[in-house]
């Protein structure tokens, strides 16, 4: 006897046919639209078609509104992302990628008076300021000329650096000339106003003792500081003490615990590579000290900092270093 | 008790015409969309092509290290201590220049072969009895800006050589036997039609991959794709152009060379004046010398250990008793 479909089946059926329909219906209009650079050999990427027909994001990426008199657009601005970032910088862009990069806009400036002298101007967004930091402080050049235009620039002879808020900026010159200099100054000016302001500060500068310090040194490692993967937003400064070179380090955690969970698993990972504890010292409580080979470590943690010395060459100087870095940190409250 | 349904004929057959009529459409559309012939990657066996050999035959290795600030200069002490441009290049041969194009940037900064070593090179292979001349690279950015700001493309054109820039049209698919990386890969191998003989000319920078880009990772610039994927394995990529690539001769410009941020600089401030210019028959020995000018060892850049295991050439260059020359 035929069994009489009840209303509920049939709306279930009828659901599950318009389900399959506009999955059948997705899949033929994908794969009309598919990417054949995928699936096929391609000789080049598009990534010049793509440069050029990008459109610029915001009122603060249009470079050429911030173009001084006596210069000119010599070429279309340029976009790139973190895909494509490496067709601008190549081997470099991992080092921008791994601190956060999120997109670079490029254009190039000529001289309407001096033929053959031009600038390119690279406005990078780094996410947040501790990231455009860590991009300026590992580039910065220690033959450099410190400028008063933000808390972080400097120029050389033929090109321009700074970094505010989450920007990070350089201009490089095709010439080094006085005249280029002030045009790239000018420009720089022109820019720097518009930019983004919040977070132009790093509180940890202010931890770094000031005795002994080689300011250019100063570098915002924004990951796998030391070989350690965990190791992460680790700000690391030179100092010459007795004529021998030592590296400090510090970094800001979340918590006193995070702190030092991750000072013990420091601890351990040099252990592994053959570091051999030494008695603490009295002068500054709760450090390891280890011995590495020829090299020394201290690792200290105080409250949600995490600091010591790095590879130091001698144990004297890197204790020595430790403990002005203990004092710097000892008024603090956590 | 329940009762037992029984099947009419009637319905079994409306049944089964469904069934059939629902596998009858989708082999019906299965066949409209099959693609006999694959997608064109999978074709491309027949249309894959490789580099010849393009050292000279019976020569053996060779390397000269000059010093001195004038590229010119240098260039033409080097050839002499290896024997002249006329041991490599001979009546009618047609020279292929590697330049490294790379970057749309000035030649102060040094992030691209430089124009006088570029124009000067072209001019001895003519000087020698080259019957033509070409300049090329596959640049990261775009080729046109990368040749003419760089200056190499003025240089090429003065000197008399043909710049060719890469066009889609001139890539083919290579395999590098053996090889794990380089396998269907686009090749530039159109401006290597009729060219028997292979230059490489680069300048010392560092790189933040590698280590270091000498003449070994310029080869880079014959890959066509989305190459930047290799640089997650960057050493083995650059073995396998070394493996892939065998010179006539390599060039390697230390007269400036960036100590920091390479490959693209940026500064005057990441440059230091090294006054060396090297060259030799064997990349590997030439890129060994040159990362003393980047204060590096062998150990320093794997890759180099790497193309030596694989038996490109040797890192210990003082094994072939390089001549030592200085520009006065």
């Amino acid at each position: 006897m035929r069994r009489r479909r009840g209303r509920k089946e049939t709306l279930v059926s009828a659901l599950i046919l318009v389900i399959l329909v506009v999955i059948g219906g997705s899949v033929y209009w994908k794969q009309g639209r598919y990417d054949s650079r995928i699936f096929t050999f391609s000789a080049q990427p598009e990534g010049d078609v793509l440069m050029e027909a990008s459109a610029l994001h915001s009122h603060e990426t249009e470079l050429a509104s911030f173009v001084p008199a006596g210069m000119m657009p010599f070429s279309p601005p340029e976009q790139f992302h973190s895909e494509n970032l490496s067709d601008k910088i190549n081997g470099k862009a991992e080092f921008y990628l791994s601190a956060g990069f999120q997109d670079l806009v490029s254009q190039r400036f000529a001289s309407e008076s001096l033929p053959g002298q031009w600038m390119e101007v690279f406005l990078y967004h780094m996410g947040d300021h501790r990231n455009a930091f860590a991009v300026y402080s590992g580039q910065k050049r220690s033959t450099a000329q410190d400028l008063d235009l933000a808390p972080f620039a400097y120029r050389t002879d033929n090109a321009l650096f700074f970094a505010k808020g989450p920007h990070y900026v350089e201009i490089v010159a095709s010439v080094a000339d006085p005249v280029m200099q002030d045009m790239m100054l000018a420009f720089a000016q022109n820019m720097i106003g518009e930019l983004v302001r919040e977070g132009s500060s790093l509180q940890e500068l202010d931890l770094l003792p000031a005795k002994g310090l080689l300011t250019e040194s100063v570098y915002l490692i924004s990951s796998d500081a030391f070989g350690f993967d965990a190791l992460d937003n680790v700000l690391t400064a030179r100092y010459r003490i007795r004529g021998k070179t030592l590296t400090a380090y510090l970094s800001m955690r979340d918590s006193s615990e995070e702190a030092r969970s991750l000072a013990v698993s420091f601890e351990e990972f040099l252990n592994f590579f053959g570091a051999q504890a030494l008695p603490q010292r009295p002068e500054i409580p709760h450090a390891a000290v280890l011995q590495v080979f020829e090299t020394y470590e201290v690792i200290v943690q105080e409250g949600p900092v995490l600091y010591g010395v790095h590879d130091a060459p001698g144990l004297e100087e890197a204790l020595e270093l430790a403990e002005r870095m203990h004092r710097r940190l000892a008024d603090l409250e956590w | 008790m329940e009762k037992k349904e029984t099947l009419h004929r009637r319905d079994f057959l409306v049944r089964s015409l469904k069934v059939g009529a629902a596998v009858g459409v989708t082999g019906f559309l299965g066949w409209r969309f099959h693609d006999p012939e694959g997608p064109p990657g999978a074709q491309q066996e027949e249309d894959e092509v490789s580099l010849p050999d393009f050292s000279v035959p019976g020569m053996d290795r060779r390397l000269a290290v000059v010093r001195g600030e004038d590229r010119a200069a240098t260039l033409e002490l080097a050839l002499h201590a290896l024997g002249g441009m006329s041991a490599f290049v001979k009546e009618g041969d047609r020279v292929l220049v590697k330049v490294n194009a790379a970057f749309a940037s000035p030649p102060i900064l040094s992030a691209t072969t430089h124009p006088a070593l570029v124009e000067r090179l072209v001019q001895l292979c003519f000087k020698a009895g080259a019957g033509e001349v070409i300049v090329t690279d596959n640049p990261i950015n775009d080729p046109q800006s990368c040749f003419v700001l760089s200056g190499i493309e003025e240089a090429a054109r003065r000197a008399g050589g043909r710049v060719i820039y890469p066009r889609s049209d001139l890539f083919q698919p290579t395999t590098l036997p053996g090889g794990r990386l380089i396998r269907s890969w686009p090749l530039l191998y159109g401006p290597f039609h009729g060219v028997n003989k292979l230059i490489g000319v680069a300048p010392v920078k560092d790189h933040h991959r590698s280590g270091a880009s000498m003449i070994m990772k310029n080869w880079y610039g014959l890959l066509g794709g989305r190459r930047n994927v290799f640089h997650q394995d960057v050493h083995t990529i650059i073995t396998e152009l070394a493996m892939m690539v065998k010179p006539t001769l390599a060039i390697l410009d230390g007269t400036t060379t960036m100590m920091t941020n390479g490959p693209t600089g940026g500064s005057l401030a990441d440059l230091k004046a090294t006054h060396t210019l090297i060259a030799g028959t064997d990349q590997v020995s030439v890129d060994a010398f040159g990362a003393t000018l980047l204060d590096k060892t062998v150990l320093d850049l794997p890759f180099i250990h790497m193309a030596e295991s694989a038996g490109v050439g040797t890192s210990r260059y003082e094994t072939l008793n390089p001549t030592h020359l200085q520009v006065s």
